[in-house]
């Protein structure tokens, strides 16, 4: 663990089993004040669970977990003011308008409503802020609900799959909402299906199979860390050249770019997509 | 403490709005009402047919009057505390708003309080409008409401513990019939002694007796004693109930 005392989170060993069957497996990792940690996995990797047992909706069988530094044991009910949470199955009320929900997360959150209109226009609801959320489209709803959980301007956020079966243009509001919060220095706890998503918004990744953390870093440098021993040269004459990253493929590259035979030369890294199908062998 | 009051008045608000947006809801609320309507047309009119003059007319009139009140009572508490409650929390468990709101760091015991109190108040405003349509004597107003606010509590506290155990309407559906059923009891005493006297120990068997005693100007006398022990034996009864299995209900799906 890096940095324990300065983490807002940090999980260390921590193992959890339903019944007969381990569902986490000693998951190890904190995160940083202001950072954007994405948790990436295939279904039933432990994603959730993971959120569930970080916001104390679980407890598990071994191992620690400190939310602010304390043990989530100790957590109070003002550190939880402190943190928001959009699970898989956030819901607003269908019956009243976003307006209404949003005015009612303010309040139990003991903030005024003053807030709420320029909320509203920073997601582009403002002019829907009459609709009821059963008249909502999904988007809508999703944004309604991120809104919800940012309403008392939390230090640490839990996001849930945001935008799962958002349509790409949702999807670019809820990443829009996403840098806003990175810029504001909130730290946010991300478990994501979309490589993209993960990618572009998050500082640091951990990739989950089976329960365990099989890799964690940056974005680059898991894609650096898996990349290929290979150096693809296109050339005027010979076409695509492939090479192996050694001393006689030097000589190689030195003798093409003398002949002025390159037109382009390149390392050949996967992506973040190829590393997580590399690592899990499964499909998102 | 300032928090929870701040998060139950938030959901009050919100409860409160949405009861009033919520059109099953308000079949619920109106139920009781049509319902006395229909009583007092069809009972009212069978007691006129019935050719009674006189002193015959004036007590029958009485025991009907009565009959009106008490089943006024026993619909608005039964009717509208159960749907309201079990429905109401069913709703939110289906349909994830109440582990959002958890999730926002609201405990299960605000979530009751708020939702208990605005039955409380919609158990009472409805009793209100029965009171009148059962053409109660304004004087008997504060008692009636005062015996419907207490009879309601058992049957408040009973309703919250069955909408955390229902995980969703259907199971709504099937623990709120045999509250509604329960309460009405009461109201099917004039059909013979034994029935009486049975109903006399339901939840709302000691506030309809209360309820009669207080009609025939009686409500401060000994014979007030037994109803109200019974009543209060409920209301503890609930309490208890509801105090042990709370915790243990307290958990979204």
């Amino acid at each position: 663990m890096n940095g324990t005392h300065s983490a807002v989170l940090s999980m260390e060993g921590v193992c959890l089993s339903f019944g007969a069957k381990r569902v986490l497996d000693g998951l190890t990792f904190d995160v940083a004040r202001g950072e954007c940690f994405g948790f990436l996995g295939p279904s039933g990797a432990g994603k959730t669970t993971t959120i569930k047992l970080l916001t104390r909706q679980l407890t598990a069988d071994t191992g620690r977990i400190a939310l602010f530094g304390r043990p989530i044991e100790n957590a109070s009910g003002a550190d939880y003011d402190r943190i928001g949470i959009l699970s898989d199955t956030s819901a607003l009320y269908e019956r009243l308008t976003i307006e209404e929900n949003l005015r009612l997360y303010a309040q139990v959150r003991g903030r005024g409503g003053r807030g709420i209109p320029a909320l509203l226009e920073r997601v582009g609801l403002d002019r829907d802020r009459k609709t009821l959320i059963k008249n909502c489209s999904k988007g809508m709803r999703q944004r309604a609900a991120l809104l919800a959980t940012l309403v008392h301007s939390p230090e640490l956020v839990f996001l849930d799959e945001p935008t799962s079966g958002l349509d790409p243009a949702a999807r670019a509001e809820v990443h829009k909402m996403l840098a806003d919060l990175r810029r504001a220095g909130t730290t946010v706890f991300l478990t994501t299906h979309d490589m993209a998503e993960a990618e572009s918004c998050c500082d640091r990744l951990a990739i989950l199979n089976e329960g365990r953390i099989v890799t964690m870093g940056t974005p680059r440098s898991l894609t650096m860390e898996h990349a290929r021993n290979r150096l693809v040269v296109t050339t005027r004459t010979h076409g695509v050249v492939e090479l192996t990253k050694d001393a006689a493929s030097a000589d190689t590259v030195r003798d093409l770019l003398a002949a002025g035979e390159v037109l382009s030369l390149h390392s050949d890294e996967p992506n973040l997509e190829e590393v997580f199908l590399e690592l899990t062998g499964k499909e998102f | 403490m300032n928090a929870t009051l701040r998060r139950v008045g938030a959901l009050v608000d919100k409860d409160l709005m949405d009861l009033i947006k919520n059109p099953t809801m308000l079949v619920v609320l109106l139920m009781p009402i049509g319902f006395m309507l229909l009583f007092r047309l069809v009972i009212g009119d069978t007691a006129a047919d019935a050719g009674l003059t006189g002193a015959d007319l004036a007590s029958v009139g009485g025991e009907i009057d009565k009959f009106f009140l008490g089943s006024g009572l026993c619909m608005s508490i039964g009717m509208v505390a159960s749907m309201v409650l079990i429905y109401g929390i069913a709703e939110e468990k289906e349909k994830h708003t109440l582990r959002t709101l958890m999730l926002a760091n609201v405990g299960a015991g605000e979530v009751a309080a708020s939702k208990g109190g605005v039955a409380l108040l919609a158990v009472v405003a409805v009793g209100a409008a029965c009171f009148f349509l059962a053409g109660g004597e304004p004087g008997l107003l504060p008692v009636y409401l005062a015996l419907t606010a207490l009879g309601a509590v058992p049957v408040v506290l009973i309703s919250l513990v069955l909408g955390l155990a229902s995980r969703d309407q259907m199971t709504a559906g099937f623990y709120s019939v045999p509250v509604m059923l329960l309460a009405l009891v009461p109201t099917f005493g004039m059909a013979s002694e034994a029935i009486k006297t049975a109903a006399s120990f339901t939840p709302l068997g000691g506030v309809y007796d209360l309820l009669g005693l207080a009609y025939d100007g009686h409500l401060l006398s000994a014979d007030a004693l037994m109803p109200l022990a019974v009543t209060l034996a409920w209301a503890i009864a609930g309490a208890a109930v509801f105090a042990a299995l709370y915790r243990r209900l307290a958990r979204d799906n």
